[in-house]
């Protein structure tokens, strides 16, 4: 590369001066482009035009629970697994508190979660008989709902006051809500007349708030020299013959919808998640309690548990058989959790009994077939 | 010891030395793409002084490697230093000369791209204008007064200042904004949902409905980080406004009013603003027939300045990009889910006639060697 012969002469002068600017104007340089300012600027209004068509694909809707805020009362920070809190006043600031708690997936029978209750009123726990004869019916907005009522023997408050807890249930797409008001046994008395009002007033608007989430698939560069199959991180799978191929929701891969014989039928979803999501035994009692099963623990855990190899890897396969928690009606899941690298994923089928019995062979036959994208 | 040192930067040694390491830096680096993703490759590789290492787990890190800014910058004072000192100028030497401004200018403009370069996308559907188009890597957070009925006052505070998760004051806010966690990758969910995820304590906004699953960062080219953010907006008098979940997942900014001012708050891809708009007027995706081998990108677009009342339509197409206001615009990506969707890579860098500049200065200066050494040996021959 070097072409100039070598030649005795040195002059150091304006050598020195010249290589001290380019030293000091590189410094410059990169002094300049190592800044990261907070920057400050006007945009002229953004006009109103029509927006295209959002992403169908990006799009979470979230039930939005709205009331009528009683005289009185004072919304709250809802805090961690609410929906919403209140404070009802009452004398010496002794305050009752109203929660609105929505509980994901849980498929606990009213006397669990009452006895969940009445246990921190430290009262005797009671059979699912006792529990429903105690229920109240209760509108909570246009729905029928199932009130309980309950107060302490003791004076647990301050030792001085016992307590009263009056909480309402009802079923929403797969979600318990709880509607509770607890505090002194006076207040929340003389306040429930207005409570069971404020539960009238209840209304999900699922449409009104939905979150718009940004549209997360990648570019695909127009260098490439066939198009790309869709999805990267999909794995490829063999879909068993009959088994059709729902549009998927956020946070599902794949759905599928699997019939069999007089209408019953089994849906069938796959999804994956980082780590391990709370691990074998969270998880398959997850899915026991979407088949209305009490959950086992770690020593029952292997029972009902199925080895199965897919792609080379460890799975478990879940075979649980119960009642389905919104009809009643037996319902049967089986499952497959598949740690794969650095995530976990969940492969599952739920549906109307014969109709399960029916895809099983398929099913597990689906699962064997995936080949994922980094494995 | 001066002269020492000025023979050692002179020295065509150290030239041969500069070249080997590049070499191999740049085999080192090639491969490094694989594992750790073109972006951070290029960064820790070719964009440092020196490449580092450690051991996984370790709070310790060594340089083990000159990276491509000390090469490229040793090379370039070598060049330059080696040929002021040998420089004495004889018609003889005219091409040597050109050769070498011609390879210390394409030096020059490589730094020059490296540092000065910003390169942008803009998604566009058809029938939709921007006046911005979006970092690919950057995000910041934006906290935008709306309450002016000419114009939005816009502070944006970049995702490298949110990632010390520290407190930020602006005089343009009446509030300081508290970082007080950040995820450079997540995913959000319903809270609803089944699927695993955190349950942050937003207390306003839509963060009151989501879950937040931390991701670990993506190096892979064909997926982006999608950062989110809790932030706590807290009065002068140290009072609460709240607390929000913002996500690069939301489209939609988040309002809120303060002392009778509305504001929206968003952790978005970096904007880059411009002034004028685009629209897309029309994208063709052509394959060849019966096969997924594509054919033909184009995108016709439709620039409008209000400042100087343009507005005419361009056609972009695989290389034959507009240049405009200094930026280039190439036709780069599209939407498999979309068909209606082009997306152009927007790239902004002053120094692009460089190499250009240097490759004809380098073909000149062998031009101008060669034929003098080829006349004054015909010279020869003939006397």
């Amino acid at each position: 590369m070097y072409m100039s012969p070598e030649s005795p002469s040195t002059q150091p002068g304006p050598l020195a001066s010249i290589s001290q600017g380019a030293i000091a104007s590189l410094l410059l340089l990169l002094a300049a482009c190592g800044q990261n300012k907070v920057s400050e600027y006007q945009i002229p209004k953004e006009k109103a035009e029509a927006k295209p068509a959002a992403d169908p694909h990006g799009e979470v809707r979230s039930p939005a629970v709205k009331w009528t805020l009683p005289e009185g009362w004072e919304e709250k920070p809802a805090g961690r697994m609410r929906a919403a809190s209140f404070a009802v006043p009452g004398p010496d600031g002794q305050n009752a508190e109203v929660a609105i708690i929505p509980m994901p997936g849980l498929a606990a029978r009213n006397a669990d979660v009452v006895n969940m209750w009445r246990e921190q009123l430290r009262l005797e726990p009671l059979g699912e008989e006792a529990v429903a004869l105690q229920a109240e019916k209760v509108a909570i907005g246009e729905t029928e709902g199932r009130l309980f009522d309950m107060v302490s023997k003791e004076p647990i408050l301050d030792q001085k006051h016992p307590v009263r807890i009056i909480v309402a249930r009802m079923d929403r797409e797969g979600a318990a809500w709880f509607f509770k008001m607890s505090g002194r046994d006076e207040v929340v008395t003389q306040g429930k007349a207005v409570f069971v009002q404020f539960l009238k007033s209840i209304r999900f608007e699922a449409g009104s708030e939905a979150v718009h989430l940004a549209a997360n698939h990648p570019p695909v560069s127009t260098n490439l020299k066939e198009s790309p199959h869709p999805a990267s991180d999909k794995p490829a799978w063999q879909v068993p013959p009959g088994w059709q191929e729902q549009p998927p929701t956020q946070m599902l891969l794949a759905k599928f919808l699997a019939k069999g014989q007089d209408g019953t039928k089994a849906e069938v979803t796959v999804s994956s998640f980082p780590g391990e999501v709370g691990g074998l035994l969270a998880n398959v009692n997850r899915w026991r309690s979407q088949v209305s099963l009490a959950p086992v623990d770690q020593a029952e855990l292997s029972k009902g548990l199925m080895p199965l190899d897919v792609s080379g890897v460890k799975a478990m396969l879940v075979d649980v058989t119960g009642k389905d928690p919104d009809s009643g009606q037996k319902s049967r899941l089986v499952g497959a959790i598949v740690p794969q690298g650095e995530r976990t994923w969940f492969f599952k089928m739920k549906g109307d009994e014969p109709a399960v019995e029916q895809e099983k062979k398929g099913f597990i036959e689906f699962v064997q077939s995936v080949r994922f994208p980094n494995g | 010891m001066a002269k020492k040192f000025l023979n050692i930067l002179t020295s065509l040694h150290l030239t041969v030395v500069c070249l080997s390491l590049a070499t191999l830096l740049v085999f080192v680096g090639t491969l490094a793409q694989v594992d750790e993703g073109l972006y951070n490759a290029q960064h820790r590789y070719f964009r440092s002084l020196l490449i580092w290492w450690s051991l996984p787990g370790a709070s310790w890190k060594l340089p083990v490697f000159p990276g491509g800014y000390l090469i490229g910058g040793v090379l370039l004072v070598n060049l330059v230093a080696a040929h002021l000192k040998r420089f004495s100028f004889s018609r003889k030497k005219i091409g040597i000369f050109i050769i070498h401004a011609g390879l210390i200018l394409l030096l020059l403009g490589q730094l020059l791209t490296d540092f000065l370069s910003v390169e942008s996308s803009m998604r566009l559907t058809e029938g939709e204008a921007k006046d911005y188009s979006l970092s690919q890597q950057a995000s910041e957070l934006a906290l935008i007064e709306v309450s002016n009925p000419e114009y939005n006052e816009v502070v944006a505070i970049p995702d490298k200042i949110l990632a010390r998760q520290k407190e930020i004051t602006n005089r343009k806010l009446p509030f300081t904004v508290r970082i007080k966690n950040y995820y450079p990758n997540s995913a959000l969910t319903n809270r609803l949902s089944n699927a695993g995820g955190e349950t942050l304590p937003a207390t306003r906004g839509v963060g009151t409905q989501l879950k937040l699953i931390p991701l670990q960062p993506t190096v892979r080219m064909d997926e982006r980080n999608l950062p989110s953010a809790l932030v706590e907006l807290v009065t002068a008098q140290g009072a609460s406004l709240g607390t929000w979940l913002v996500s690069a997942w939301l489209d939609a900014p988040q309002t809120f009013t303060h002392e009778s001012k509305s504001y929206q708050m968003a952790l978005r891809f970096t904007r880059f603003y411009k002034p004028f708009s685009i629209q897309l007027v029309d994208f063709r995706h052509d394959k060849y027939k019966g096969t997924e081998i594509p054919k033909n990108f184009s995108s016709r677009i439709r620039v409008q300045r209000p400042a100087t009342g343009e507005d005419r339509e361009v056609l972009i197409y695989m290389n034959n990009p507009l240049r405009y206001w200094g930026e280039t615009y190439y036709q780069a990506s599209y939407d498999e889910n979309d068909p209606r969707v082009s997306i152009l890579q927007v790239v902004r860098n002053p120094s692009w006639l460089t190499p250009y500049l240097s490759c004809c200065l380098v073909g000149l200066g062998l031009a101008v060697q060669f034929m003098s050494h080829l006349i004054s040996f015909a010279k020869r021959r003939a006397a």
